[in-house]
């Protein structure tokens, strides 16, 4: 166990700083997805840890707050695992190269290291610019990856990622639909609260003495 | 030894950083065994008010909010103390509210009751003994967080409808009567500028009363309080470094920012900007300084009372001088 939280905290720095050899130890060694899928873990329930503000406004109860903090994590996995194979497809059509799916989805995986971050997020005024720094770390962290998968230059890897991108969207408003609902329907389950109010709303209702 | 001190200092701004929101937070979804309902509040005030009505009430209200420097309404830092004592007199038929703690959701002072008021007690205790000591820095920090929180879009409405009760409380406490429509100022000094103008938003609401807010070397965002008040004057020193803070890190203060609720109440008149002397932000030569003087001979912090009463005169809230009151009383202003 302390091996693996060793590794863990590794990869993160290595994958933080842009650094190749954690490209070169993923594509070695194909055990390094369950420190992948660590990270990617991580990633969710921190980042849903700094998005809490509004889980707290519509009064969750702590234990299904905790839940949802975990849940949040595998659903990451799920999205996280939707979003590689979306920059793989992309990638094989763009390059020449076919790299394995297996080590697009770890390199792509690696790209969550800096939402680990995310409970940063919460921090007051400057929360909402760490999130968009945290964002576009990983969105460098995932260019880096389909340059490593795909031997391609930075241009080519930036195009592919938004190429990845677009085609993820279109996946979402189309056949991922009746999945999204599920997923919507999954969290309002977990919550026990459908999260339809923000902050501005039920402060403005309660400031005009309308009884919530 | 130098960089694990660095790091220490960092890890616990983070840590002061992330547990800033808790305590409103907390509040809003009653993990301190109450769940805030302002609609009620609000009726039983009204109700106990006009029950309470024989009473004769001020023609007017000014709430001080003091700056990140206190500990709680009651404890003010010692040249706040000095200052507000020289100012109260001067209020006329004015009441002066000054036992407001904006930065607690509860006016729970940092001494009062909870989790590390003994830390607190203790820092309060190193403060007597050494007023510039660095642990007096602690609250500080902790303050200025809070006023983070009032400006955060996220964490500012529950923050600054909870100050906003507790100002509510701090004026029927002097005799207030909401419905009333009396006027009510709140006189902002530093983080308690941004505060007043938080607050501004849901105060304006309890109470239905003309509402105004007086800073002075605040640090404000652009804040949606702006637009609930009638007029917003904000004074500072030239030389008063913390202040200059305000309009850089707040985008909605940049001149570009045309639309932001700060740049459209400067437009429309009701937001004035003015320096008003040499004076620093905190410590020798500071707003409330009665030791030092301008070159007319005028102490630093009766300069200061001077352009808070200039402004409640202008407002109509405060009766002239007459000759015969600058003759009795040696004073300028009313």
């Amino acid at each position: 166990m302390l091996e693996y939280l060793h590794y863990l905290q590794r990869a993160i720095g290595l994958a933080l700083m842009l650094r190749p050899e954690v490209a070169e130890a993923v594509e070695r060694y194909p055990e390094s997805g369950r420190v992948v899928l660590g990270i990617v873990f991580l990633a969710g329930a921190s980042m849903l840890l700094g998005q809490s503000v509004v889980l707290i406004v519509n009064r969750v109860r702590p234990l299904r707050f905790l839940l949802s903090v975990a849940v949040n994590g595998l659903l990451f996995i799920v999205s996280g695992a939707v979003w590689a194979v979306a920059l793989w497809l992309a990638g094989r059509w763009l390059f020449a190269i076919e790299p394995s799916l297996g080590l697009t989805l770890r390199l792509v995986g690696l790209s969550f290291a800096p939402q680990v971050f995310g409970f940063l997020i919460l921090v007051p005024y400057a929360g909402p610019f760490i999130q968009r720094v945290l964002y576009t770390w990983s969105l460098l962290i995932a260019v880096g990856a389909v340059q490593f998968s795909f031997k391609v230059g930075f241009f080519a890897g930036f195009v592919c990622v938004v190429l990845g991108w677009l085609l993820l969207w279109l996946l979402t408003i189309s056949v991922g639909r009746p999945i999204m609902a599920l997923h919507d329907r999954l969290v309002r389950r977990i919550l026990g609260t459908p999260l339809d109010a923000s902050i501005q709303d039920i402060v403005a209702a309660l400031a005009k003495g309308e009884r919530r | 030894m130098i960089a694990t001190l660095l790091t220490g200092l960092i890890v616990l701004t983070l840590l002061c950083a992330l547990l800033a929101p808790l305590e409103s937070l907390g509040w809003w979804a009653g993990w301190y065994g109450y769940t805030p309902d302002l609609a009620l509040d609000l009726a039983q005030a009204t109700a106990a008010d006009s029950a309470a009505a024989h009473h004769t009430p001020a023609q007017h209200y000014l709430v001080f909010l003091s700056g990140i420097g206190a500990i709680s309404g009651a404890a003010l830092p010692p040249d706040e103390i000095r200052f507000l004592d020289a100012l109260e007199p001067r209020l006329q038929q004015s009441a002066l509210v000054r036992d407001v703690f904006p930065y607690s959701v509860t006016n729970n002072g940092l001494n009062g009751q909870r989790a590390f008021a003994r830390f607190w007690r203790w820092i309060e205790y190193m403060r007597l003994k050494n007023p510039e000591g660095l642990l007096a820095g602690l609250i500080c920090l902790r303050n200025m967080f809070q006023v983070a929180v009032s400006a955060d879009s996220r964490y500012g409405p529950v923050f600054n409808l909870g100050v906003a009760r507790e100002i509510a409380a701090g004026l029927r406490r002097r005799g207030y009567l909401v419905g009333s429509n009396t006027p009510v100022t709140l006189l902002g000094w530093s983080g308690g500028g941004q505060i007043a103008l938080g607050a501004a938003t849901y105060l304006s609401g309890i109470l239905t009363a003309p509402l105004r807010v007086i800073s002075i070397g605040g640090v404000m965002a652009s804040d949606p309080g702006l637009p609930r008040v009638i007029h917003f004057d904000h004074f500072y020193g030239t030389r008063d470094y913390v202040e200059k803070v305000g309009p850089v890190v707040f985008p909605g203060r940049w001149p570009l920012a045309q639309a932001s609720y700060w740049n459209q109440a400067r437009i429309a008149g009701r937001l004035t900007v003015s320096a008003y002397g040499p004076f620093t932000h905190i410590g020798a030569g500071c707003y409330f300084d009665f030791d030092q003087a301008l070159p007319d001979g005028t102490p630093y912090g009766e300069r200061t009372i001077e352009v808070i009463v200039e402004v409640l005169t202008r407002e109509g809230l405060l009766h002239a001088a007459t000759p015969r009151f600058q003759e009795e009383t040696g004073y300028g202003y009313p």
